[in-house]
């Protein structure tokens, strides 16, 4: 492994825009690239960012690419780690300032990030979430670099109050010259497209997966006497956990045959508390607090009825693990929630009280009368619809095409940025990208790209992980180390 | 006695007050010279030295510029393995050598990591070819204490 290391002294310094693969690999694809995901938010911390981030990395790496995933550093998480298949984490230790998002002053990540990509090679900068600080000063720096971008976003945004307001304008400067942007549903593409004013042709929609082996069915986890339904999701605003409230009295009064088994946890978690003791409700809504991820198939195959309440969802991956479970899922009809599954699998409704208890009363009417198709048809079905490979693929489409793109130079990037985010902010940000590369070009007559160390690629056409003995490589509490004997 | 005392007077005031401005100056250079002696003697690695033998042990001597000396020495039943791992220094992600010891109450595990060269930090080509003679020691070490 090591010695692969050594030989990659003699690349040039300059970033090549991709390299031609040996032959010897199994893909049949001759471009491939060196890709650098950028978040905030990844393990440990759990979410639906997260797992897009780990599950879309496997995927390309299984596809020959060479893939590097910065973060910030966790507690005593931080340095560098590898996980499966030789996917390289760098923790940073960056300070977080508010629900696991870095502090940004724009130019103290510089130095560390534009040595990583230095080291590493890297000719793609693939930043995800809107949320993410981080993410942002990676595109910021990455297009000073002169290096190719691609953005994720994972959300949706409202255009009325002060907060989005003021994202919605940092998203405009982020996004503005961004090579290109990967929207999760055409309802967030929509959203992305006028909320950061760009233009919709360099804006694609790939779709979240599921790992459908992951999501089986078990019919005999539960009971066919009594009906239950689960609601699985954070307990908060966001995910319309006071329709709930609302909802669970209702529809336990009208049949007294139903158990409701919320999974998960927030702050809204203490009103449905309240609910359950003053309707007396204890031994029919079970509250199960945090969840694992691996233990939500354990809870969602004890149901036969999924409840999704979300106010706002720009895909919303619960539902489809639910159907892959073989539930009848009832949801709001709000985001991109019905572009996810066909009407058959979904009954949708208005996020009130009211028109979500009718959207139950009529998945109850169909499972007393045996109407829904058997869970093992669902999941046949549902397995078919979003994978990681074809995510992947897709993905792999876009990098093909920003490659060959040009990266806007100095002053046509400064151009953009005055023309497209209006003046005053316009203005204060060309002036920050000139400090930006100013800080850059100290930074490289500091340390000069040719003294700094390529780093051993672990995954991609050289990779060490993938061609050598995988056994080499073992875990360490604190790091990962390398060995070649 | 008048016209001699005033010109006397503003002697004795001038020559204390350059005996009191030598005094903070040459306090200044004691200090200076005094700081320069602790770096030279405490701070600045010349020069570092890893001696590995396989029937013993492992040995780093690390030089300082003044001519001290300060040694470490790891036996070679505690060694249990020499690798190159990579870490985030300063504003820098840099590769090091270190030396990791045998944990005495759980076998398999690491006890401890000892980085090696830390004020050189040389580069990586330099380092592999350390880890290179360090791994055929070490291999020669594990055959002999197996074979007979």
């Amino acid at each position: 492994m090591a010695c692969r290391g050594g030989g990659g002294h003699g690349q040039p310094p300059s970033a090549t825009l991709f390299r031609v693969s040996p032959g010897n690999l199994s893909t049949r694809r001759t471009l491939t690239h060196n890709i650098c995901m950028v978040s905030d938010f990844f393990y440990p911390n759990m979410g639906g960012v997260e797992s897009h981030i780990y599950q879309l990395s496997q995927c390309l790496i299984e596809r020959g690419h060479k893939v590097i995933i910065v973060t910030h550093a966790y507690g005593n998480r931080k340095g560098i780690r590898y996980l499966t298949n030789g996917l390289k984490v760098y923790y940073l230790p960056l300070k977080v300032m508010y629900n696991q998002s870095t502090a940004t002053t724009l130019f103290h990540s510089l130095p560390l990030l534009r040595y990583i990509f230095v080291r590493e090679r890297v000719t793609i900068i693939h930043s995800h979430s809107s949320f993410s600080a981080m993410a942002h000063d990676a595109l910021f720096h990455a297009k000073t670099m002169g290096l190719q971008t691609v953005f994720t976003d994972h959300s949706l945004f409202g255009f009325a109050d002060v907060s989005s307001v003021l994202t919605n304008k940092l998203l405009t400067v982020s996004l503005c010259d961004t090579n290109h942007i990967i929207c999760v549903s055409y309802t967030s593409k929509e959203n992305t497209v006028l909320r950061a004013a760009l233009n919709p042709e360099i804006v694609s929609v790939i779709p979240n997966a599921v790992d459908p082996t992951d999501f089986t069915p078990d019919p005999f986890r539960r009971h066919d006497s009594v009906i239950t339904i689960v609601v699985v999701s954070r307990l908060v605003y966001r995910k319309g956990t006071d329709l709930l409230s609302g909802i669970i009295p209702e529809i336990c009064q009208k049949y007294p045959d139903l158990n409701f088994i919320i999974g998960g946890e927030g702050p809204k978690r203490i009103i449905l508390e309240e609910v359950r003791e003053r309707y007396q409700l204890q031994d029919r809504v079970l509250l199960l607090g945090a969840l694992e991820h691996k233990d939500v198939r354990n809870v969602l195959v004890q149901g036969h009825i999924f409840l999704n309440t979300s106010l706002t969802e720009a895909f919303c991956m619960a539902i489809v693990e639910a159907a892959s479970c073989g539930l009848q899922v009832v949801s709001t009809r709000v985001g991109g929630i019905p572009e996810v599954l066909p009407e058959n699998l979904i009954i949708l409704c208005e996020p009130s009280v009211k028109s979500l208890c009718e959207g139950l009363e009529k998945a109850i009417f169909q499972l007393k009368s045996g109407a829904l198709p058997a869970p093992e048809n669902i999941h046949n079905i549902v397995k078919t619809f979003y994978t990681w490979r074809n995510v992947a693929e897709r993905t792999e489409k876009v990098y093909d095409r920003v490659a060959g793109e040009a990266v806007l130079p100095m002053d046509k990037r400064l151009d953009r940025l005055i023309s497209h985010c209006g003046p005053v902010t316009g203005y204060i940000f060309a002036l920050l990208a000139v400090f930006d590369f100013l800080f850059l070009i100290f930074l490289r007559w500091m340390t000069p790209d040719s003294l700094i160390d390529v780093a051993v690629d672990a995954t991609g056409p050289r990779g060490a992980w993938t061609h050598q003995c995988p056994h080499r490589i073992k875990r360490r509490e604190k790091n990962k180390m390398f060995k070649a004997r | 006695m008048d016209a001699c005392g005033g010109p006397l007077g503003n002697l004795t005031a001038h020559v204390w007050l350059s005996l009191q401005n030598s005094m903070i100056l040459s306090a200044a250079i004691f200090i200076t010279l005094l700081g320069l002696l602790g770096y030279l003697h405490f701070v600045k690695i010349d020069q570092e030295t890893l001696l590995i033998i396989d029937s013993l042990g492992i040995q780093m001597t690390s030089s300082y510029a003044s001519g001290k000396e300060s040694t470490t020495f790891i036996e070679m039943g505690k060694v249990k393995d020499v690798v190159i791992n990579e870490a985030i220094y300063m504003q820098k992600v840099i590769y090091y050598l270190c030396i990791l010891l045998k944990d005495p109450v759980e076998p398999p595990g690491i006890s401890e990591v000892v980085p090696v060269f830390q004020s050189a930090k040389p580069r990586l080509d330099c380092l592999i070819e350390v880890y290179r003679s360090c791994q055929e020691i070490l291999a020669h070490q594990k055959d002999t204490s197996t074979s007979p």
